[in-house]
């Protein structure tokens, strides 16, 4: 008799089991978008090497029929979060603070910002193969230097309106390890055509200004962030030989389909009112 | 006689297996042989084909802007401010806004462009390859490539700014009709350009890019008509780069004792002056060197009478690539990375007298150090000394066609 009652009432009423069936679900479509955001922010990332790849190794004669597949992406900071918009999906970005991960902090702070751009940075750096593959077009007529723009950085107008600096983003680039691995962001954005040591210079560790002296312009670096600006940050490729006429050139060109092994990229992080400031022939997204 | 016969037939299958054998290595060989004459015709067609990525950058740059535009059309809030887009836009290319209640524009040149076919009634975004001309309406689909429709209520137009040397804004003419609270008072059709011949002085003409600037997105809701500003933005590199060459002309005219025409971007000075007179001017005139707001223009050639070839003058570009850069200025590099971004020809100082590229330094950078690399003047010789005020690229585009992309993007 008392088995019984126990049997009874460990058995659940059909609204018991639709409501846990409704939670259940719902905590799985919960985590099918989160997952399914993170799945597809990582495959944009794979998808952009892959076109990189792709287009930097098919070129009959230094152009590629193929495509670059990688889209700008464009992060707002907010007061107490981050917003990135990829085409028409946006996501909230993830930072660590305080050791957790999480898409929502009581205040932003310089950590949030320099994580965030560091991150982009790598990221940046990963899909264009590190500065090993040029994936534009280096035939006869193709542009001396061309430019792809991976990330820009808005801050909300209330932001703006009282702009705050954040000094010493190189400082945190040089000393900041990369999570997961053991190397720092500034060691990992300069390798590995920096130790080629043909090219003193991979990364720019810092900010491009152009700032009024007197009755003149004048172009300083500076190593911070103004919730008061916009930053791009992207990524400028060299095709050094191109237009050389010269015999060993051309028959690179002619068997290899690009020019000679010096070609590299760099990196740069630009104030956006000083677009000019970097030689861009092109900016291909 | 079996034996015979077998023989022959023997000789016979083993003439065919040979002739199998030769016909199986000739066709190998046929086959390679195609495979690399096949591929040698692509590696040619691709070596000496036009690029036709300035083609999809501009396609791609086209895109977004159009998307961000439907995004913000979309958007539910009234008003709405998209504060920066970089923009590229390949010469040749025209991208031009049309209004829902409107069939045609004006551009600059009050050419009537007329909407394509693909936008009936509506509203939208459209990329051009050359310029449209469509006065009559009859060829209003003339060198579209795309449209972007828009079903709401849009009127598009751009902040009117005045003509800047060297970079235009937008290309479109003054419109009176943009009318809503606090609207910006010259606007004109939303028209980009992806390059221009500007008239000047009547007579001259001056080849503009728009190459990659910024544009700001204004949108405002007022009597059930969005009104959508997309404007070029000031950039500051240019504004800088406007005043250091305004400079250098007033340097030139120090020095040649009369005023230029400052309305021509470039100009060519050849007063022929002795080896020493150069050596004394250059020493007049260590502003050339020290002031680094002028430099950026400035020029200077020499060489002795008789060998005026500029092409042979290779000048120097090596301070060129590292200022724009902001890079730690590293003298073994710097003809590496001059030669890369410019494709100048290297350095060779025994070739000329003279040189110097009197161009901007890092702010970091020991003035004399330019100095340092200059080749000493014959006092005894004559001289010619030509003083080119322009921009870099122009030279490289001079003198190494097709080689400047990278100093076009400064025009």
């Amino acid at each position: 008799m008392i088995k019984n009652h126990l049997l009874k009432k460990a058995q659940l009423s059909t609204l018991q089991v639709i409501v846990i069936a409704l939670a259940v679900g719902i905590i799985l479509i919960m985590a099918a978008i989160v997952w399914g955001n993170v799945i597809k922010n990582k495959s944009d990332i794979e998808v952009c090497k892959l076109s990189v790849l792709g287009k930097s190794y098919s070129k009959p004669g230094g152009k590629s029929p193929l495509q670059l597949d990688c889209p700008r992406n464009y992060i707002t900071f907010y007061e107490n979060q981050i917003l990135s918009r990829t085409g028409t999906r946006e996501i909230k970005k993830k930072v660590t603070v305080k050791g957790i991960q999480t898409d929502k902090f009581k205040e932003l702070t310089k950590d949030i910002v320099f994580q965030t751009i560091a991150d982009e940075a790598r990221n940046c750096w990963y899909k264009m193969g590190e500065g090993k593959f040029v994936p534009f077009d280096q035939n006869l007529f193709a542009p001396t230097t061309a430019c792809l723009l991976c990330s820009s950085f808005n801050f909300e107008p209330k932001l703006k309106d009282n702009p705050v600096d954040y000094e010493g983003i190189s400082l945190y680039l040089n000393e900041t390890i990369i999570p997961g691995t053991e190397q720092t962001y500034a060691e990992y954005l300069q390798s590995p055509v920096f130790q080629r040591q043909r090219v003193p210079w991979v990364f720019i560790p810092f900010v491009v200004n152009v700032v009024k002296v007197g009755d003149t312009y004048d172009v300083t670096t500076s190593d911070t962030i103004s919730t008061g600006g916009t930053y791009y940050l992207g990524y400028q490729a060299f095709n050094p030989t191109t237009v050389k006429w010269n015999f060993i050139d051309f028959f690179t060109l002619l068997f290899k389909g690009q020019v000679r092994d010096e070609i590299y990229g760099i990196l740069y992080l630009i104030n956006a009112d000083n677009m000019s400031a970097i030689n861009c022939g092109m900016l291909y997204n | 006689m079996l034996s015979k016969q077998f023989l022959s037939f023997f000789s016979h299958k083993k003439s065919q297996e040979g002739m199998s054998f030769n016909a199986l290595i000739g066709g190998i060989l046929a086959f390679i042989s195609i495979v690399a004459l096949v591929y040698l015709v692509i590696m040619l067609i691709g070596i000496f084909s036009t690029s036709n990525q300035n083609v999809d950058s501009t396609i791609n740059n086209y895109k977004e802007l159009t998307r961000i535009v439907d995004n913000m059309l979309n958007d539910k809030a009234e008003s709405l401010y998209f504060e920066r887009l970089p923009l590229y836009v390949s010469s040749g290319y025209q991208i031009i806004g049309f209004d829902r209640f409107q069939d045609y524009v004006f551009d600059q040149a009050n050419i009537k462009i007329y909407k394509p076919n693909s936008c009936k009634n509506k509203a939208c975004i459209c990329l051009y390859n050359g310029i449209p001309i469509s006065n009559d309406g009859s060829t209003r689909d003339q060198g579209v490539i795309k449209c972007t429709i828009y079903n709401k209520p849009v009127k598009f137009f751009s902040k009117g700014r005045a003509y800047e040397r060297g970079h235009p804004d937008t290309f479109g003419l003054e419109r009176n009709d943009i009318a809503f609270p606090n609207a910006p008072r010259n606007n004109e059709y939303f028209d980009i350009a992806g390059d221009i011949f500007q008239p000047l002085l009547g007579v001259l003409k001056v080849h503009t890019y728009w190459m990659i600037r910024n544009v700001e997105l204004t949108k405002t809701v007022y009597d059930n008509t969005i009104f959508m500003e997309i404007s070029a933005v000031p950039d500051a590199e240019l504004l800088r780069k406007e005043m250091t060459l305004d400079a250098a002309y007033v340097l030139l005219d120090q020095f040649l004792g009369t005023s230029l025409p400052q309305t021509v971007d470039e100009l060519t000075i050849d007063p022929i002056i002795g080896g020493s007179e150069a050596k004394k001017f250059l020493e007049d005139h260590p502003e050339l060197y020290q002031n680094k707001n002028y430099r950026e223009f400035i020029v200077a050639l020499y060489s002795v009478s008789g060998t005026n070839d500029v092409k042979n003058n290779v000048f120097k570009t090596v301070s060129y690539s590292t200022f724009h850069n902001q890079l730690p200025l590293d003298k073994n590099y710097e003809p590496i990375q001059s030669e890369i971004l410019a494709d100048y020809p290297p350095l060779k100082e025994n070739e000329y007298d003279y040189t110097a590229q009197l161009t901007d330094l890092p702010p970091n950078v020991d003035n004399n150090w330019l100095a340092s690399e200059q080749v000493e003047l014959n006092p005894n010789e004559n001289a010619t000394i030509s003083f080119y005020l322009a921009d870099i690229g122009d030279f490289a585009e001079r003198y190494r066609p097709g080689s400047s992309d990278a100093g076009a993007a400064w025009q």
